[in-house]
């Protein structure tokens, strides 16, 4: 008998085969990342070239103006109209996760049943997702009009006095969330009520043999392991919210008063009514890197209080 | 601890299936009881049952004196270890512990004391800062008891708990809980479809068929004495042989005519027969792979013996199984490890008359125990 054995390649015949296999990967990637630098990177970086600029869409012609433009949004008139749009861009992130977050699972613990009934009604829930926000936000201007509005006219029936809800400061920007909660709640619910049913039975018949009630078992089994979508949810919802803008332009355009203008709005008032491609530039670079630095501060957080179910 | 009863209790589901029928059980208190049988046998909805996690549809289940049909799990006192374990992934393992006792309010010093014990039983305590997906899955069966244990509960019920953990982890864990129902002395209730762990560990056995059951006996009583076809096939392995034989009887004598031979019983299995009246009739013959001998000093006394080719010879180390073919059917036969017999060779085997068990062919249930 006889012992054969394969001889190993020689070192750098092992090298050599390993970076044309490192050269054939990166062409596999090539096409997407000349995607990228093309539409996304380079646009970054335009952008930051641009806010140095004094270019609007008048002149044929833009010269470099050094921080005139950082100067003009940090100290000169455009910090009010920068702090206003945090404020209400803020505001409407908050009040869109709220929805999402809080009326999701809401909804996923309402629906969470397998009965023909409940699959109507989860349906219901979730089919506004579909609709295009364009048509959507005009089905809720008719809705929310003052005179005409069936919104109003239930209000009416109640003895309830109308309600300016696009035309009131206060209210606009509610009208506004009304809208999209409207949209949200059953992505919400739906993304809880799978990871819901992800969730192993067990864990809810131990917790029962523990000695948890319904509440306890849905506060120490339930909340802790949707933790992963939770933070999915947030951190998507986050930054469509902050960029938040079709349902603005339709239902508000921004009003009453600035009420409900939006970061993403003000950039769009500067570059497309003002002409200011340097302001709108400026605000731009603001607002990527305040999504940029709350994102990480998301991550960082949620590696402490996610819970991934082994 | 507690007793329990178990008076007919049956568990029908919304589709109409019946998983268990007509269950009668009483449990003793420190009873090591083990529930075991095929997959869909009703073992496990049966353990559920008691642990509240499913409705009893009729019957009456008590724990103490106390009827419980209706009675919530938290409020039964009685704590499970699930076939997965079913540790909260998101809490450590102090914290999986400490669960249960934080629900009913236990004072923190106390809960901490209770969990160090059980940590200290079973040798937790250096991984209580853990969470399970850093376990292994002994350690984390092990968690799974603590679990169980901390809470002092008066009935431990175990489904199927060492199913996930290789066969080395398996034996050992197996001692463990033997070790800890001595020191523990409290009544558990074990699932499992694997009679090794049903035969070491309970003190009774409970065994299951189609939601029905089958026997309710010691290890030793259910392996030497079933009470029919299913469960003589079920305890044992490799499974007790099953031949059909036909019963003469001579006088006071009765012979089994198997392969053309009559086999003289011994009277108090002839006595047997002649009562059931199966004289001319076609019998069941069990007889276990041990029973089955190929040594010389067998062969030469025993006046069963019949010759066949052998067809695979398994040699396990302690023991050597040989499998032939034997009137009509497949046999084994558990031999000393030191023969000499090989796949192909001829060899002669006698079977121990004195050890065979003798089943009706038409209900299946046993004649001679």
């Amino acid at each position: 008998m006889s012992n054969s054995k394969t001889a190993a390649p020689p070192a750098g015949a092992r090298k050599r085969r390993k970076s044309t296999s490192a050269w054939l990967d990166f062409l596999c990637v090539l096409p997407a990342l000349a995607f990228l630098l093309v539409f996304i990177y380079y646009p970054i970086v335009d952008l930051v070239r641009i806010s140095f600029t004094d270019w609007n869409l008048i002149k044929p012609q833009y010269n470099y103006v050094g921080f005139d433009n950082w100067i003009w949004l940090f100290t000169g008139s455009g910090t009010k109209y920068l702090l206003n749009s945090l404020k209400v861009t803020v505001l409407y992130t908050a009040g869109e996760l709220a929805v999402t977050i809080i009326g999701g699972i809401i909804f996923a613990l309402i629906f969470n049943r397998m009965t023909k009934f409940f699959g109507t009604m989860r349906a219901i829930v979730f089919v506004p997702k579909y609709v295009a926000m364009s048509s959507a936000a005009v089905i809720f201007l008719w809705i929310f009009n003052k005179n005409t509005g069936i919104l109003n006219h239930f209000l009416g029936i109640l003895g309830i006095a109308p309600v300016d809800w696009l035309g009131d400061r206060n209210i606009a920007l509610l009208s506004v969330l009304m809208l999209t909660g409207w949209r949200a709640i059953g992505y919400g619910m739906m993304i809880y009520l799978s990871a819901m049913m992800g969730i192993s039975k067990d864990y809810y018949e131990a917790a029962s043999l523990d000695g948890a009630n319904a509440f306890q078992r849905f506060k120490s089994i339930t909340l802790p392991l949707l933790s992963p979508t939770t933070l999915f949810l947030f951190v998507t919802t986050f930054i469509s919210a902050m960029k938040v803008f079709q349902s603005v332009d339709i239902l508000t355009s921004g009003g009453p008063y600035r009420s409900t203008e939006v970061l993403v709005y003000l950039v769009y008032q500067y570059a497309m009514r003002d002409f200011r491609i340097d302001r709108a530039a400026t605000i731009a670079i603001v607002f990527f890197i305040l999504l940029l630095i709350f994102t990480a501060a998301t991550m960082k957080v949620s590696n402490k209080n996610v819970h991934y179910d082994s | 601890m507690a007793s329990l009863s178990l008076e007919h209790i049956d568990k029908v589901y919304d589709n109409g299936f019946q998983a268990v029928k007509d269950f009668n059980l009483e449990i003793e208190d420190k009873e090591f009881i083990i529930f075991v049988g095929p997959s869909g046998c009703g073992k496990s909805t049966t353990l559920r049952m008691i642990a509240g996690l499913e409705d009893i549809t009729s019957g009456t289940l008590k724990i103490g004196d106390r009827i419980v049909n209706d009675v919530e799990p938290k409020d039964r006192d009685i704590a499970m270890v699930f076939q997965n374990y079913a540790l909260y992934p998101h809490m450590t393992v102090y914290d999986n512990m400490a669960f249960g006792l934080k629900l009913r309010k236990v004072p923190k010093d106390e809960i901490k004391k209770k969990v160090l014990e059980a940590a200290k039983i079973l040798d937790l305590e250096k991984l209580l800062d853990r969470k399970p997906k850093a376990l292994s899955g002994g350690q984390r069966q092990r968690v799974a008891m603590g679990r169980a244990i901390v809470r002092n509960p008066k009935v431990f019920l175990m489904d199927e708990p060492l199913s996930n953990l290789d066969a080395k982890l398996r034996v050992q864990m197996r001692l463990e809980i033997s070790k800890l129902h001595q020191k523990l002395g409290t009544t558990i209730i074990y699932v499992t479809h694997d009679q090794t762990e049903a035969m070491t560990l309970g003190t009774r056995i409970v065994v299951m068929k189609d939601g029905v059951v089958q026997q309710v006996d010691t290890p030793h009583n259910l392996y030497h004495a079933p009470c029919n076809l299913f469960v003589a096939g079920f305890i044992g392995s490799p499974q007790m042989n099953f031949l059909d034989a036909t019963v003469r009887v001579r006088g006071k004598e009765v012979y089994l005519e198997l392969e053309g031979q009559e086999i003289l019983l011994p009277a108090s299995k002839g006595d047997k027969l002649i009562q059931g009246g199966y004289d001319g009739k076609t019998v069941v013959m069990g007889i276990r792979p041990e029973d089955v001998y190929d040594s010389q000093l067998m062969v030469s006394t025993s006046h069963a013996v019949y010759e066949e080719t052998v067809r695979v010879y398994e040699m396990l180390g302690a023991e050597v199984f040989l499998y032939f073919d034997f009137a009509g059917t497949n046999m084994t036969a558990r031999v000393d490890p030191r023969t000499n017999v090989r796949a192909g060779d001829k060899v002669k085997f006698a079977l121990d008359i004195n050890k065979i068990h003798i089943f009706d062919k038409e209900t299946e249930a046993t004649i001679t125990n």
